[in-house]
């Protein structure tokens, strides 16, 4: 009985394993590690392979933004705007829509200064009363599938942005 | 045997004696026998036309023919004449005879003075002609066997008067100069240099400030051919010489013997100079040409004239207020005249450098001259001008006497910060005393300004506006300016400058206004509830801050309501006040206030602002303790803190953009005791709701 009661235990399991298939195919968590190694050019493949595979993955709108922010990190402003662009229009309940306004904000700084977007930009991005009580600012969090953490802190009179700890944008209305 | 040479002579000349005896003998017997009939022949023409004929003397001599001095005619037998001739001389011409077999009696006239009048039938020398040719065919017309008939009538000088009725004055005449009428058979020829007068009326208190000269003149060669058909006159053609300019017609006088015959005449469209008219050049010195068609229809005694004209690049200068001269440039654009309404339409012109376009003018002539002028400004010469504009234009609707009435209603586009503001001005029951060359007085029963920025309709009623006026070429002053609204009185002046680059500037001072009804049409704010106001502002259009104001608004109420939902404490709603205070100016891109003071028992509030495409300000809110103490909640914290002072002090920091307002609490002694105080959890749940009711207040 030990026996059968120990074979059975082990094809069962065996079963479980064989059954158990990863939620995300191939490629989606080797990017994530692959970020987490400071990797970012085969992050940025993996993800890019795995989107095109996947379009309806869960983690697609995740995926898109990561993407977006890979190409502004190589200064790749064209495409970076275009997807930034993209992502706001398609996501705009999505906890990164606030975060891809201000990266997109960044891109047209850099790359077209003189863009009729960025005041229009400038107005969403202070769209938002707020009432600051007891502390001078409030603080969002964000951290991107790139191994990215960003901080932006609302002022009263300002928005800035900090990427891994290093201010990289400051906007004044 | 021949006669001798001196024999012929020694008889020629007591031949030529005799011969020129007996002429002048026949000469003077005819003269003395024609002045003689002259009773019986006034006698006969007396009971044959019915009307009074006179002559002073009939005389006969081979030259002339038979000659009439001071001939005249009377239609009542009274008063001056109708007709008055000086002399008229009548003869046969022996050539047309011999070579034509036309008899053609020639008459030379010269002094002759008609009087025309308005009958019940007609005019009255239109009357006289159709009784006398009535008359004549009655008896029958001269039959001349073998002959035809001619006509070759000469006018030396010939005065026609109308006398309009009812006065019966003078006002209009016609000089014929040279004038020519030749008529064979049914055919017939006109010329003459006529000279037109037409003096304005002056005594009657609508005579009309447009003519310095008070009188038009003008001065045409008139030619005219054609044929009698039937019972109607053809003009074939008509010419018609004014200056250098030419217009050519044709036309036809309809049963031309009867008393009131139908007049319809055509001129082809043609070009005029300006300038060679001649009331046009004395009185606004015309220049340019103008297509010109005219037409003149209708009864003798009343027909209609029309022009149509299409003006290209005309000129005219005009002194309305002297010494002051006004130049209105290349006017182009479309005339009209018909039934006493003058009509532009069209018109582009410059006035005084300024650019007009879309110019259009309704002007009836009458007793009261109505008139609907519309006048814009295109948006080029608004920009060339550094004006904010789009676009400006004003509609008048009116009659004038001896002052302009009517309604006045001026419309503009004014861009700010790429917006399109509608602004409209509407003056009703205008009264303006345009006359006076100096001070001129204006008064409007009601001005109504209302601006309309598509999502928000603002708007200011007043009445009884009234001001002196001064205008000249350079600018038009409006000093000691009163209206009444909202239950105040106004007061101010205003001047425009116009002579180079465009410049508006007006003051005005208010008192004792009515904030609830004023708030209400300003659409400004609706928490200020109620109060008396009194304020000033200062408006000019060349400076960077255009709009300045102090204000001070008394005895009032002011609902708080975010200070009522944040301490949760309804009376805020409502909140009296004995004084608001406030300074303010406006810039192209910002609105700011400089000062701003809400003193009230419960309240004390100071603050100032800048709404330069961000907010930048400041407020400092004092709110008694004894208010505060009434909200549980303020109760409990003011009891945390220890704090026991009558007033709490809150101050707060502006940022963020006009639609959307961040606000910091600065340090305070009270803020600091809340923070030692409180716990995390708590001060993050009193952000947190904080952060609702912001997002609630942003979507009311």
């Amino acid at each position: 009985m030990n026996a059968i009661g120990f074979i059975t235990v082990l094809f069962l399991a065996f079963m479980n394993l064989s059954c158990v298939t990863p939620k995300e195919g191939p490629g989606y968590y080797e990017a994530l590690q692959e970020a987490a190694s400071g990797n970012l050019d085969f992050a940025f493949l993996e993800l890019n392979s795995y989107l095109r595979e996947n379009p309806d993955s869960y983690h697609a709108p995740d995926i898109k933004f990561a993407v977006a922010e890979y190409h502004l990190g190589v200064k790749n402003y064209r495409e970076a705007i275009d997807r930034l662009s993209k992502y706001i229009i398609d996501y705009p309940e999505e906890q990164n829509a606030l975060l891809a306004q201000i990266l997109l904000y960044k891109a047209l700084i850099d790359f077209n200064p003189q863009s009729p977007l960025l005041e229009k930009l400038k107005e969403r991005l202070f769209s938002k009363s707020i009432f600051l009580f007891l502390s001078d600012s409030k603080t969002k969090l964000y951290k991107s599938l790139l191994n990215n953490k960003y901080k932006i802190i609302e002022y009263v009179d300002r928005i800035e942005v900090l990427k891994n700890d290093e201010a990289i944008l400051r906007i004044a209305p | 045997m021949k006669p001798s040479s001196g024999s012929l002579r020694k008889f020629a000349l007591p031949a030529i004696l005799f011969i020129a005896s007996i002429a002048i003998l026949a000469q003077n017997a005819v003269s003395y026998l024609l002045d003689s009939s002259r009773p019986r022949l006034l006698n006969y023409l007396n009971s044959a036309f019915g009307y009074t004929f006179n002559a002073e003397k009939i005389s006969f001599d081979f030259l002339h023919g038979i000659g009439i001095k001071n001939a005249s005619l009377y239609t009542s037998g009274i008063g001056n004449p109708d007709i008055a001739i000086e002399d008229i001389f009548i003869s046969a011409r022996i050539l047309p005879i011999l070579i034509r077999q036309t008899l053609v009696i020639k008459a030379d006239i010269s002094g002759a003075k008609l009087s025309v009048t308005k009958e019940k039938e007609g005019l009255s020398l239109q009357i006289i002609f159709s009784d006398v040719c009535k008359k004549i065919s009655e008896k029958g017309p001269l039959k001349l066997p073998l002959l035809k008939r001619g006509l070759d009538i000469y006018i030396k000088q010939a005065e026609l008067t109308y006398l309009d009725e009812p006065s019966r004055k003078n006002n209009m005449r016609l000089i014929l100069k040279d004038s020519v009428l030749r008529q064979e058979e049914e055919n017939f020829v006109f010329y003459s240099t006529v000279g037109f007068n037409y003096s304005l009326p002056q005594d009657s208190p609508d005579a009309p400030v447009l003519f310095k000269n008070k009188f038009i003149q003008q001065e045409a060669k008139y030619y005219a051919q054609g044929t009698i058909k039937g019972e109607d006159l053809v003009f074939t053609m008509i010419s018609l010489n004014v200056g250098a300019s030419q217009i050519l017609g044709t036309g036809v006088t309809k049963s031309f013997t009867k008393k009131n015959p139908y007049l319809e005449i055509k001129f082809m469209p043609s070009s005029i100079f300006l300038g060679d008219i001649l009331a046009l050049q004395e009185n606004f010195n015309a220049q340019g040409d103008a297509f010109v068609s005219v037409g003149l229809r209708g009864l003798m005694d009343s027909p209609k004239f029309t022009v149509n004209a299409k003006l290209n690049n005309c000129n005219f200068t005009y002194a309305l207020t002297p010494p002051d001269v006004y130049n209105i440039k290349n006017i182009s654009g479309d005339f009209s005249y018909a039934d006493n309404q003058i009509r532009f339409k069209n018109c582009t012109l410059m006035l005084n450098n300024n650019q007009f376009l879309n110019v259009g003018a309704d002007i009836r002539l009458a007793a009261e001259c109505g008139i609907a002028l519309n006048v814009s400004v295109p948006q080029g010469y608004l920009a060339q001008q550094g004006l904010p504009l789009k676009k400006i234009e004003a509609v008048l609707l009116g009659k004038i006497t001896d002052t302009l009435k009517g309604s006045l209603e001026v419309n503009a586009v004014y861009m700010r910060r790429d917006l399109n503001i509608d602004m409209k001005a509407i003056l009703k029951n205008i009264d303006f005393d345009y006359r006076n060359s100096g001070k001129k007085y204006f008064f409007a029963e009601s001005l109504q300004l209302i601006k309309d920025n598509s999502t928000k309709v603002q708007r200011l009623t007043f009445h009884d506006l009234k001001a002196a006026l001064y205008a000249n070429k350079k600018k038009i002053e409006l000093p000691g300016l009163e209206a009444k609204g909202y239950t105040g009185n106004i007061t101010g002046q205003i001047r425009i400058d116009t002579a180079d680059k465009p410049a508006l500037r007006f003051t005005l001072s208010a008192a004792g206004l009515d904030v609830t009804p004023l708030m209400q049409d300003l659409n400004l704010s609706d928490k200020l509830l109620s109060g008396e106001m009194k304020i000033d502002i200062a408006f000019d259009n060349q400076k960077s801050k255009f709009l300045t104001g102090d204000c001070q608004i008394k005895n009032g109420t002011v609902d708080l309501d975010i200070l009522a939902q944040i301490i949760k404490l309804p009376s805020f709603k409502n909140t009296s006040f004995e004084t608001i205070d406030m300074s303010f100016s406006i810039t192209k891109s910002s609105i700011g206030v400089e000062q701003i003071r809400l003193r009230s028992k419960e309240v004390m509030l100071d603050g100032s602002w800048n709404t330069d495409g961000k907010i930048e300000g400041a407020l400092a809110i004092d709110i008694a303790s004894e208010t505060l103490n009434q909200s549980t909640s303020f109760h409990k914290l003011l009891t945390l803190t220890g704090i026991k002072k009558p007033y709490i002090n809150f101050s707060f920091l502006l940022g963020g953009i006009p639609k959307n307002t961040r606000i910091m609490w600065l340090k305070g002694e009270f803020k600091d005791r809340i923070k030692e105080e409180l716990p995390a959890s708590i001060k993050i749940s009193i952000e947190n709701k904080l952060d609702e009711l912001v997002d609630e207040l942003e979507n009311q």
